[in-house]
């Protein structure tokens, strides 16, 4: 999902309330009673509640196959071929366990089970592209492990932020991860 | 001032007073909170670099203090609009706002001397485990914060529910459930009106909000006395955000009722308590509770069915919303006598921004939108949409259209102009936080990479159009104030 293609289905909506907000304000110099406006409210209300209905279960029906959870990634993508445990700690990242860390090598095309955990508080373990977009996230919980699985379609470096405030060193909680 | 008003009915003076204390005390809380969000836009423009402790500490008082902010200056305009249908106690209002504002004076302490910095959110354990940042006990003082406002809020509810059930004799017949469960055909002669059953709807989920957080901080002091080793993270997070995003939620749906109120003056219009309107905010009772949970959707541990809970409550909340009140509003303008003024004009743009923010919630709210949009600044877009051009512009606009009434004062163009700057300059600084959330820019970020400076820099030219408009309007209502005091008196 593209952040930037959420952002303009965003301004084509807010374009098309803003010309119904503008025609309902600009229509006041031409008065009627109330009593013949509402009744036709009262079949817009209820066409609007169905028909936000269906939209509402379109989108869900829509999303269902996007969902980021492990069952439903991996039916798409496949059974993962690698796992790479991740721990957050106050502010860094560690791969691998936590008595034997590693330098994760991770293929294109491959798909990767992230098994992510924290040492210490809530940390956000969000992967950015080398253009610096968000391309997939879990959270890093203490007490849980986060099965985030993702397949990478481009090579080069990735970067690991921490999205959740995780104290005062919070936004330099960084690291990479290189895709050959 | 004699003759009953729109508000003022001959014997709610002590009330109109309170109302007056907790808007204008709200609405000036609300300045100082954005001038602190204003600093950290300059910070994250480059323009005024702050030490990384202080923009965390000034970053959770902005939230906790503007939640506060926005939440009692609706809390004051709808006791005003209440307390002309149903009685009221001031006392107990009174009782309320010192409680509140104890909590206040405990998040401050926690933040600006204690040197907390973990967020409004507050997510355990950070609280506790800062790295040396803060120490225990300026968790505990914003805990207790939390504790007193939480307090002040419920006193504020069950007086409401209080004073609504006593008028109609029983709390299904505020909630005008005859009326509702017989499809409009019995109960309609004594129905309440929209504002009565908005208060009684919002009583009671306060109330439930506020147990949410009374479990929460069992455990939280609980672990802080050494008595309980490990609390769960994951149902801390439940919990806070059941308290937190329901809490401001409900900051909202007190505005919304301002605009039951005063939209009708302007236009000329009734708006009634229809079968709609009954059912519309009898589902907003459960349907409120349940959107919180979009707030865990990248916490995958949690049990998917409430992530699917997720994402129908908050599509389905809107519903109720957009077709009652949003569409309901604007009937009451279409082809009406409306009169520009400036509560009509903050009316108006509350309604587009609450719409648009909402649109921007919805996209969130669904789950593979969050997978690229969870705690980036398309968030905050939202929310300060829903804030700055939804409830506090219905509070604003009551604000204004109470001065006015109780000092006898008629508005300029200057200050309708004024209104509109607001909205002008509250639409670019919003839209700066949705185009930086689509470019995955990060929410709570004290250092930004120079990729990033450009948003917050157009945005902070747009906070200034914003302060013109804010100034102008401050300015009027103080020059009125005294009037309006002493309008309450009758």
């Amino acid at each position: 999902m593209d952040g930037m293609l959420i952002f303009w289905i965003l301004i084509v909506l807010g374009v098309i309330w803003t010309v119904i907000w503008l025609k309902v304000l600009w229509s006041k110099g031409d008065v009627v009673p109330y009593t013949d406006i509402a009744p036709k409210v009262s079949r817009l209300r209820k066409q609007l509640t169905y028909s936000l209905m269906v939209v509402g279960i379109v989108a869900i029906a829509l999303a269902w196959q996007s969902m980021p959870y492990a069952g439903f990634r991996t039916g798409v993508l496949g059974e993962p071929q690698q796992t790479i445990p991740v721990t957050g700690h106050q502010w860094y990242w560690t791969f691998g366990e936590e008595n034997n860390p590693v330098a994760p090598e991770i293929a294109v095309g491959v798909p990767v089970a992230f098994d992510v955990t924290s040492a210490d508080v809530n940390h956000g373990f969000v992967i950015y592209s080398p253009e610096g977009r968000i391309v997939t996230q879990t959270q890093s919980m203490p007490g849980y492990t986060n099965r985030l699985i993702y397949s990478f379609s481009e090579s080069g470096t990735y970067t690991i932020r921490c999205l959740e405030l995780c104290g005062v060193p919070h936004d330099v909680m960084t690291t990479q991860l290189v895709v050959k | 001032m004699n003759a009953e008003t729109n508000t003022f009915n001959g014997n709610n003076g002590g009330m109109l007073k309170v109302s007056l204390v907790y808007m204008v005390v709200g609405f000036v809380v609300f300045l100082l909170m954005g001038l602190l969000g204003l600093l950290m836009r300059l910070n994250h423009a480059g323009i005024f670099i702050l030490p990384a402790d202080w923009f965390y500490r000034i970053m959770t008082l902005h939230g906790s203090g503007m939640v506060a902010a926005s939440l009692l200056f609706s809390m004051g305009g709808f006791a005003a609009v209440l307390s002309k249908s149903v009685k009221l106690s001031p006392r107990i209002l009174w009782t309320a706002f010192f409680i509140y504002f104890l909590g206040a004076g405990f998040v401050i302490i926690a933040t600006l001397i204690g040197g907390f910095g973990a967020g409004w959110t507050v997510l355990h354990p950070l609280p506790y485990q800062s790295g040396g940042a803060w120490g225990l006990w300026a968790a505990i003082a914003m805990y207790l914060g939390y504790l007193f406002v939480a307090v002040g809020f419920l006193l504020y509810c069950l007086n409401m529910l209080y004073a609504v059930v006593v008028k109609y004799g029983g709390l299904g017949k505020a909630l005008a459930w005859e009326y509702l469960f017989s499809g409009g055909r019995k109960g309609g002669d004594n129905l309440p009106s929209p504002v009565e059953l908005v208060a009684a709807v919002v009583a009671i989920d306060g109330a439930i909000t506020v147990v949410a957080g009374a479990i929460l901080l069992i455990p939280m002091f609980a672990n802080a006395a050494g008595l309980v080793e490990v609390v769960d993270a994951l149902f801390a997070k439940n919990l806070l955000f059941l308290f937190g995003h329901t809490l401001v939620n409900l900051n909202i749906y007190l505005a919304a009722g301002l605009v039951y109120a005063i939209l009708p003056v302007y236009t000329n219009r009734k708006w009634e308590t229809k079968w709609p309107v009954a059912l519309a905010l009898n589902l907003v009772i459960i349907l409120v509770l349940l959107p919180y949970f979009h707030h865990l959707y990248q916490d995958f541990s949690q049990n998917f069915f409430l992530h699917v809970v997720g994402v129908i409550g908050s599509y389905g909340v809107a519903i109720p919303a957009f077709v009652v009140t949003i569409i309901g509003s604007m009937a009451l303008i279409y082809r009406s006598e409306m009169r520009w003024a400036v509560p009509s004009v903050l009316i108006a743009l509350g309604l587009w921004g609450w719409t648009f923010g909402g649109m921007g919630a919805l996209l969130d709210s669904t789950i593979p939108v969050n997978q690229v949009m969870h705690n980036t600044q398309w968030v905050v877009g939202h929310f300060h949409t829903y804030w700055l051009m939804g409830a506090v512009a219905f509070s604003l606009g009551y604000m204004y259209h109470l001065i006015n009434e109780l000092s006898d004062s008629e508005e300029s163009g200057t200050s309708r102009m004024a209104a509109w700057l607001y909205g002008l300059g509250s639409a670019g600084f919003l839209l700066m936080f949705f185009l930086s959330g689509a470019n995955s820019v990060p929410r709570r970020y004290a250092t930004y990479l120079p990729d990033w400076h450009t948003y917050p820099t157009v945005a902070v030219v747009f906070v200034l159009i914003l302060t013109v408009g804010l100034l102008i309007l401050t300015l009027e209502m103080l020059g009125r104030l005294k009037g309006a005091w002493q309008g309450t008196s009758g």
